[in-house]
């Protein structure tokens, strides 16, 4: 008995079309199968395995073929369902992308009905326009996209405000909103703790301190680095800020950025001064002197914002954070003092950062502890690098500034240019700390240990007596699952800590310690 | 969406969606195939690598400086263009017949049951179970055996089409062929010319597919996997040689080692050529 199907104009890659002849010589009661595309050559082949019939000799070379030879029909119906279930499978969706596909906004509306919220990833260039169309359909935007002129921005955020809406970005890589992580996003708990950010890394550090210890996040709202500059005077951020003082879930308000212009730093103060809720701030590298209400908590480091306002948010004292601190410090100094022992020479301390906002808070912490640090992104000017692939004295590297990252993949997702660095850093002589970063999460690199263990075993190869410190962003909950890593990297001999600045603080005591020998 | 590398056959113009498959976006114009794919499958001629594939693309067009996909433009920059011409460096005969022969062995060890690879060693032809398998295999050797005596016309016409496959394990083997050709012609300044020219006369047929794989082997335009191979059959390097061919290996089901087979086989007869 013998059936044949075939699939008109029908293209399957040769991998499926393996699979499907594999499962149908499994069949039971089988005889024969054949499942090529019916070119004349195959066509002869058929006949001579008497599998011929007259569609299949009327079938193109661009056609698929299916014979089957089977004992009864039952068999022959069997093998043609599990030869469809194969062909009908829709095709995975590669690393990120999605399995559902929309020829346009208009379709993606109408595929999502209820979508509240639109993630633009296009060509700058082309983002502005789409975003205009999601307002118009009443969506708010994350813009994910970069490269877009400010004077859109600004009439994007306006024209937003003005329907009730949110614009996060454009060059916004991270947000939580609702519980739902979007692009470089950590799997957070929820609670009382509204965030807002300038500034992705560091909401990403923020979100996952405050949930690993123990509070949680009610919503994360990013911005863009380049609201709180003067040109677009905080439109998101202070629409952000209205939100979240509005927001019945919020009980707490963080506001990371790095230090913004000094006229948007007063409309900013002025939007807390009405906030009836505490808010702790972190400007990294901007101190705010002006006490603005009784309940509001600077912090100089994202690791205190966080603890300050996980601790609010649990119902614990402001004092509290302290103590997590100093206890996490006097650890880093008993590290600190095992490791400088063990170095007959302590010289010079090489940060190499995936995260931006990192490198401004290695320079806030570092220099009280080992002096001048340099940088390819400096928080003051004079400390700026002459050349960043040479690095010399003690410096520290934005690998994601765009310098490196032209024609290839953030950092955060592609090691191989700082696994590079890591083993060409170690070779000198006058290297003793390699002080780096690993952020977690969705949108980051899913293996990263694959990618980092490699280069750090050849670093320690290379220089016996090197220090590798390590912050690693990220919670339990996250696909990278924060302990594993961590412990993989301590049983490769990496010093791990649980923050940016705690990780600032035990490589500098490091060099201090070492060369004050 | 960033574009990683383009390869440097890709023609000016308006492309539609042809086929869609998880690894690959392919668009036509005219008989022109262009794909889109990640970067695990690696750079070719007609390639665009991307990081991710845009799985919804419907349109792509090519101008002298970008690439349009949809309402995305790629700009076309200069280091991100693929060369995909035969390497065209002088190698030692010598070191490639060693190196042929350990590909061939590398093929029998490693290539997918049911691939060309049979060639090589009869024991793989135990793969070939069922009454149209076996008869497909007897057509193989057949084909095989026409290439061995000369006849290089009746071996194409016989291969051409023939087997399992989006593109038919004899179009692989014969695009094997052609690259294999072209190897010994610009490495080997063997004279190949002539093969080169009758076994392409006979090898389009009507897949749209495998013909741009033939016409980019014809005009020695190779994947930057099989480029990295023929770089590796060129040095004495074993490791180097078996991480290429692993990586050559690994495209399609079987199509990377009937490509292999027929690359290796050509050059085996080559090397055997009277001339």
């Amino acid at each position: 008995m013998i059936k044949t199907v075939i699939k008109k104009g029908a293209y399957f890659d040769s991998v499926s079309l393996m699979q499907v002849a594999k499962k149908l010589n499994a069949v039971p009661g089988v005889l024969d199968s054949a499942v090529v595309m019916a070119t004349k050559e195959n066509k002869g082949i058929i006949k001579a395995s008497g599998l011929l019939t007259p569609e299949i000799q009327q079938a193109g070379d661009s056609d698929l073929a299916i014979a089957v030879s089977a004992r009864t029909q039952a068999d022959l119906d069997a093998a043609f369902k599990a030869a469809d279930e194969l062909l009908n499978k829709k095709p995975a969706a590669s690393a990120g992308g999605a399995a559902r596909k929309a020829a346009g906004l208009d379709e993606a509306v109408k595929m999502l009905d209820g979508a509240n919220l639109a993630v633009i990833s296009v060509a700058g260039r082309f983002a502005g326009s789409l975003a205009a169309d999601c307002l118009e359909k009443g969506l708010h935007v994350m813009l994910f996209s970069d490269n877009v002129p400010v004077e859109t921005e600004v009439e994007l955020k306006k024209a937003a405000a003005k329907k009730g809406l949110l614009v996060m970005g454009p060059d916004c890589g991270t947000a939580i909103i609702n519980g739902a992580p979007i692009a470089f996003a950590n799997s957070v708990r929820r609670g009382n703790v509204g965030v807002v950010a300038a500034s992705g890394t560091g909401a990403q550090e923020v979100t996952a301190l405050v949930s690993n210890e123990g509070a949680g996040i009610s919503q994360c709202i990013g911005t863009g680095g380049r609201d709180v500059k003067a040109e677009v005077g905080a439109l998101t951020f202070i629409q952000a800020l209205k939100m979240l003082a509005s927001d019945t879930g919020t009980e707490v308000i963080l506001l990371v950025s790095k230090p913004p212009a000094p006229e948007v730093m007063k409309k900013i103060a002025a939007e807390v001064k009405k906030i009836k809720k505490p808010v702790v701030a972190v400007l990294l590298g901007g101190a705010i002197t002006e006490k603005i209400k009784d309940d509001f908590y600077p912090a100089k480091t994202l690791e205190e914002a966080a603890y300050k306002a996980a601790c609010l948010g649990k119902g614990l004292k402001i004092g509290k954070a302290k103590e997590l601190i100093y206890d996490m410090n006097l650890k880093a100094e008993a590290l600190a003092k095992k490791e400088a022992a063990r170095k007959k020479h302590s010289s010079c301390l090489r940060g190499l950062f995936s995260g931006g906002t990192f490198v401004s808070e290695a320079q806030v912490i570092l220099p009280e502890l080992i002096g001048a640090v340099k940088s390819n992104a400096p928080l003051d000017k004079k400390n700026k690098l002459a050349d960043s692939m040479k690095l010399s004295g003690h410096a520290v590297i934005d690998l994601g500034e765009d310098e490196f990252t032209v024609g290839r993949p953030h950092p955060m997702i592609d090691f191989a240019l700082r696994n590079k660095m890591i083993v060409s850093e170690a070779a000198r002589s006058e290297v003793s700390v390699l002080l780096l970063d690993l952020v977690l999460g969705y949108g980051s690199n899913l293996k990263p240990l694959d990618d980092i263990l490699p280069p750090l075993a050849a670093a320690f190869k290379r220089n016996k007596e090197l220090s590798i410190v390590v912050s690693v962003t990220g919670t339990e909950t996250d696909p990278q699952v924060r302990s594993r890593v961590v412990k993989a990297l301590e049983a490769a001999g990496v010093l791990v800590m649980p923050s940016n600045a705690g990780a600032c603080r035990l490589a500098g005591e490091i060099i201090r310690l070492g060369n004050r020998k | 969406m960033d574009l990683i590398s383009y390869g440097d056959s890709i023609p000016e113009g308006e492309y539609k969606l042809h086929s869609a498959f998880a690894n690959a976006l392919n668009f036509r114009r005219g008989k022109m195939l262009v794909s889109l794919v990640p970067p695990r499958t690696g750079a070719g001629p007609l390639n665009l690598v991307l990081k991710q594939l845009p799985l919804g693309a419907k349109r792509l067009r090519s101008t002298r400086f970008y690439f349009y996909i949809d309402e995305n433009r790629l700009r076309k920059e200069p280091d991100s263009l693929y060369s995909s011409s035969v390497p065209a460096e002088d190698a030692d005969p010598e070191t490639v017949r060693e190196n042929i022969a350990d590909l061939a062995s590398l093929l029998v060890k490693k290539a997918p049951p049911k691939s060309l690879a049979f060639i090589f060693d009869p024991k793989l032809e135990k793969h070939f179970t069922r009454v149209f398998e076996k008869h497909l295999l007897a057509r193989f050797k057949k084909a095989v055996a026409y290439f061995l005596a000369g006849n290089d016309s009746r071996g194409v016409k016989t291969m051409r089409g023939l087997g399992l496959g989006l593109t038919p394990s004899g179009d692989d083997f014969i695009s094997g062929l052609l690259a294999g050709l072209n190897f010994a012609k610009k490495c080997l300044r063997f004279d190949a010319e002539t093969r080169i020219e009758r076994i392409y006369f006979y090898a389009e047929g009507g897949n749209l597919v495998s013909n741009s794989f033939l016409r980019c082997s014809y005009e020695g335009k190779v994947s930057a996997k099989v480029r990295r191979l023929m770089k590796a059959l060129s040095v004495k390097n074993r490791k180097e040689l078996a991480a290429a061919a692993a990586a050559a290996l690994n495209s399609g089901h079987t199509s990377g080692a009937d490509f292999c087979s027929g690359l290796v086989f050509a050059l085996f007869q080559e090397f055997k050529s009277p001339d």
